[in-house]
């Protein structure tokens, strides 16, 4: 038995295999060590001398001491993340080109590779970098195509690329029917790995220096439409995410894990004030942004004592939910005793002119929203100052920065508010998130960045529930009509250090204009895209298909399957038969065929003529009839006639040797 | 070839029945076959393991590349498929051969246009010589070796492609039918003659050929013309090829005869008749062959010569051909 040796890798191939394979890890860069690059460009020298013949294939000893070599980098420097992990996976690639030798080489090198370029999905999803990832598809299935033409023979990469085309734009249909039907289950196993990339947004612990610090950042925060296209007030636009309700004197945090229930589902009409819809980015935390009071139907979603939506996962994917803002609830419940203590609390101790000055005002107000509305007053009068760049206050915070500054921002107000008002006893807290956003005319929608990001007010009153109040809005108006920009208009502070974001150009109009136009791509495409999960697959087969269990789309499946083969099986027909010679050819075949059976051969290169004759001696008894049919042949094929002359001969021609075959076909029956 | 096993002769039976020996066949559903290759077995657990990251992580875009590449795959296998359907594949006229000696085999090929690439033809387990098609015919050669004499039983050719992906391979098990004669291995001895008298004479073969001295003139070369008999020297004048002709062209004449080697098993007779008949055409002689049912008259030239190999070859051979 003999071993048969593998099939060598096609020569033509290697340098476009070394090609594709670094667009590919290109588009990692950020994501990956950059070491890994540097063992890319090495491997991709010696493969290519080794390719010209100036060097062999490394030695097995070579070989494994690089194996251990990057083993041991990715391990020391791994920290069980989906970087690591990625690291791996490419360098694991990268060192398969050292040996690539044979054509199932290559195929695991470009196997490799599509999976990777599945893997970028995981860091980047933006349209460009979908876009990105097409072309490395298309130029690994164009190198997986040219390795496969015949060794020696003229290439055309070029023509291969185009085959590659082709091949992509067939497989779109079934691609379109499974991505649409295919069920969205939920994630199979708990625990991935994550990105340990840090996410810009919110946390749960502010401290001043928190908010300065997003506020420097455009990034995308959340995206919301609302269902009857209406922009609310901006007044109005207050997107919590979060109650920091303990004070430890230098910054706020959530101290409770708050109790998760179900959300209410079934409201009546008349309780919703509006609906709308968000998109939000990945936060890596289980909150989501809602107007108050929220209620949301999604699934998975739910809705703590606070009013503020959770999910049960963190989210480290962009998330697609549907909120309700219900009207203000006309009874309320008096707040727990645990809740008493927890939105009363303050170190005592600390800031004694802040509580000088709430017990003072309290005085001299007959109730507590008279209280209140000296106290916003105050930061009014006083001529506080807004400001990103505040001076660095002393040990007692918020006295420093009462009496003494006099200038910061949304914390630092919110955060002074919320102690005067628990330090004269009524229930105060400090709520986080978003506030305002800008308003896509064209596309109907609201886009929230991080430097969005705001802290404000909410007190207790038994009557009324929680009212919000926002300290900044008495001391920069712009903040809250405007946005941050305004706001800081008049010291330059705004995405100071960054410059080249489209932000901060937004003076210029058709700079202004590509960045409007982007974001609303990119929306779109969020929208679409991104966001097509098991809710939003669900209404879309319930009310464009029609669907009412989620089995008839496996079924729809099913049929597409069929169906594709059914065409496929169709076109090669069609194509075969073209090649199926003509009656008149058909005929003629059937007779020779009839006459191999009888003994009598065709020999290659014999003219109708030739055949007839020697089929006349073999059969004398049909001595006429074969010299009439063969004389009828030679009048059709070499006396030129008009075409319906030749046509109606054919037939003639057809039935006579048509019915010769049958007298053959008898005689061998006899 | 492969290991004999239990159904080995039931596939072989089944294939003969489907793909029978044949001159010409347009390759169809009927006789190509299709399977995913072992690279495509990694392709789908490829798949299989981006689906798993897909679902994990709820990623829409991985959800979309992997549900592409299995469309890919499944696109692919069609177009394997027809990389290979509608070739018309045509067995050549092969020149007749000696048993172990190596024969050319030409195959042509018709494919329509560009629709053909990185087609492997081969035996079964032996290293495949691979072409493109362009739309035209194409002739390949395939070299072979006969074991046999009788018509060539050249085994099953193995018509194979994985383009374009390699995940599937399409192919095809001709029986291809070269009207080709293999002679019998001949076998160089000293004659043994049998004159009509029935005494048997033993003679070495003489290199000196009584006629060759009676030159009579020159002439053109006529194809059977033996080596001895073109006039070297006219050629190297660059007066093209001569023959010498002689008055009396061959004086030794000679029957070979089957009855002379008579213990001899059959085959040891074919091969040392096969060798007298080379030797005796390479010097000229006139000669005849007398085997049991059948009596070649003397004669001379290259027509004889074949006709006298392809009666040893075809000897006590039922219907002229060997089925296995």
């Amino acid at each position: 038995m003999k071993i048969k040796e593998p099939l060598a890798i096609a020569r033509h191939s290697v340098p476009w295999l070394l090609a594709s394979q670094t667009y590919v890890l290109l588009q990692l860069i950020g994501h990956i060590p950059y070491w890994i690059y540097a063992l890319l460009i090495l491997a991709i020298a010696w493969r290519g001398l080794t390719h010209v013949g100036r060097i062999s294939y490394p030695s097995k000893l070579v070989k494994t001491a690089v194996v251990l070599a990057t083993s041991a980098a990715i391990i020391l420097t791994s920290k069980f993340d989906l970087e690591s992990a990625t690291a791996f996976l490419v360098a694991a690639g990268i060192l398969k080109l050292l040996e690539m030798r044979y054509l199932k080489d290559a195929y695991v090198v470009i196997f490799l590779n599509l999976f990777i370029q599945g893997i970028v999905f995981l860091f980047e999803q933006s349209i460009l970098h979908f876009l990105f990832a097409v072309i490395g598809v298309w130029l690994l299935l164009s190198t997986l195509v040219y390795s496969h033409y015949a060794s020696g023979q003229k290439k055309r990469f070029k023509k291969t690329a185009k085959m590659a085309a082709q091949l992509m734009l067939l497989s779109l249909p079934m691609m379109l029917v499974l991505y649409f039907l295919f069920p969205r289950i939920g994630p199979l196993w708990g625990l991935t790995l994550k990105s340990s990339q840090a996410l810009t947004g919110l946390s749960d612990q502010m401290s001043p220096a928190d908010i300065a610090e997003l506020s420097q950042s455009a990034e995308l925060a959340f995206r919301v439409t609302f269902d009857n296209n209406q922009l609310p007030e901006r007044q109005d636009l207050y997107w919590r995410a979060l109650v920091l309700e303990h004070y430890n004197g230098r910054q706020w945090s959530v101290q409770q894990p708050s109790h998760v229930k179900r959300s209410l589902s079934n409201l009546n009409p008349e309780d919703i004030e509006r609906s709308y819809e968000i998109i939000q980015e990945a936060t890596g935390q289980n909150w989501l942004f809602s107007l108050a009071p929220a209620a949301s139907a999604e699934q998975g979603v739910g809705i703590n004592e606070q009013g503020l939506l959770r999910t049960a996962r963190p989210i480290f994917q962009r998330k697609r939910y549907n909120v309700i803002q219900t009207k203000a609830a006309k009874t309320v419940a008096p707040l727990t005793a645990v809740e008493q203590r927890m939105y009363l609390q303050f170190p005592k101790d600390r800031n004694p002119q802040a509580q000088a000055l709430a017990y003072q005002l309290q005085q001299e107000s007959n109730s507590d929203l008279e209280l209140l509305d000296k106290l916003m007053h105050y930061f009014y009068q006083q001529e506080f100052h807004y400001t990103l760049k505040p001076q660095i206050l002393g040990r007692e915070e918020i006295d420093d920065f009462l009496f003494n500054t006099k200038a910061g921002f949304c914390a630092h107000y919110a955060g002074a508010l919320t102690f005067m008002a628990r330090s004269v006893g009524i229930p105060a807290r400090v709520v986080a998130g978003y506030q305002g956003g800008e308003w896509h005319q064209a596309d109907q929608y609201l886009t929230l960045r991080q430097y969005d990001a705001h802290a404000w007010v909410e007190i207790w009153q038994a009557d009324a529930g929680w009212l919000r109040y926002d300290p900044t809005a008495m001391v920069a108006a712009d903040r809250i009509d405007f946005g941050l920009e305004q706001a800081l208009a008049h010291e330059d502070s705004f995405m100071q250090g960054q410059m080249f974001s489209m932000q901060k150009y937004k003076s210029i109009a058709w700079i202004n204009q590509l960045r409007i136009t982007l974001d609303s791509i990119n929306y779109q495409w969020q929208r679409w895209v991104l966001s097509y999960d098991n809710q939003r697959q669900k209404g879309f087969l319930e009310k464009i298909l029609g669907f009412k269990h989620w089995q008839q789309s496996l079924y729809v499946i099913a049929a597409s399957f069929i169906a594709f083969f059914l065409i496929a099986s169709f076109l090669l027909w069609w194509k075969l038969r073209a090649d199926k010679p003509s009656p008149f050819m058909q005929s003629w075949l059937q007779l020779q065929n009839t006459a191999r059976r009888l003994g009598v051969e065709a020999i290659t290169g014999e003219t109708a003529g030739q055949y007839c004759t020697r089929l006349a001696q073999a059969f004398p008894i049909h001595g006429d009839v074969i010299s009439n049919t063969a004389s009828q042949i030679n009048y059709l094929l070499y006396q030129p006639q008009n075409p319906a002359a030749t046509k109606a001969n054919e037939e003639a021609v057809i039935q006579s040797i048509k019915e010769l075959t049958k007298r053959l076909s008898k005689t061998s029956r006899r | 070839m492969k290991k004999k096993n239990f159904w080995q002769p039931y596939y072989q039976r089944w294939l003969n029945r489907r793909l029978p020996q044949t001159k010409k066949i347009q390759l169809s559903h009927r006789s190509v076959f299709i399977v995913p290759t072992a690279a495509g077995g990694l392709y789908f657990l490829l798949l299989v393991l981006m689906l798993t990251t897909a679902i994990n992580y709820q990623n829409n875009l991985l959800f979309g590349l992997t549900f592409w590449l299995f469309s890919l795959a499944l696109v692919a296998m069609i177009l394997t498929f027809r990389n290979l359907a509608g070739i018309t594949v045509i067995a050549g006229k092969a020149q007749p051969s000696f048993v172990a000696e190596k024969t050319v085999l030409p195959i042509v090929f018709e494919t329509a246009a560009n629709r053909h690439q990185g087609i492997n033809l081969g035996f079964a387990n032996e290293p495949a010589l691979a072409f493109d098609g362009h739309g035209d015919a194409i002739q390949q050669f395939q070299y072979y070796m006969a074991d046999k004499r009788g018509y060539l039983n050249v085994p099953r050719l193995r018509v194979e492609t994985r383009f374009p992906l390699g995940l599937f391979t399409a192919w095809s098990w001709l029986k291809l039918d070269f009207e080709a004669l293999a002679y019998p291995l001949p076998e160089f001895t000293p004659f043994v003659f049998s004159e009509g008298e029935g005494e048997e004479e033993t003679e070495h073969a003489q290199l000196s050929v009584a006629g060759d001295q009676d030159f009579y003139g020159l002439r053109a070369y006529q194809p059977g013309d033996s080596m001895r008999q073109i006039a070297w020297k006219q050629l190297a004048k660059g007066r093209g090829l001569v023959s010498k002709e002689f008055e009396q062209p061959q004086a030794n004449s000679r029957m070979f005869s089957w009855e002379s080697l008579a213990p001899l098993p059959q085959e040891v007779r074919l091969s040392r008749l096969c060798g007298w008949i080379i030797q005796a055409h390479e010097q000229g002689w006139q000669y005849g062959l007398d085997l049991p049912q059948q009596t070649i008259p003397l004669d001379f030239g290259e027509q004889h010569k074949q006709r006298c190999l392809t009666a040893l070859a075809l000897y006590n051979i039922a219907g002229g051909s060997n089925e296995n």
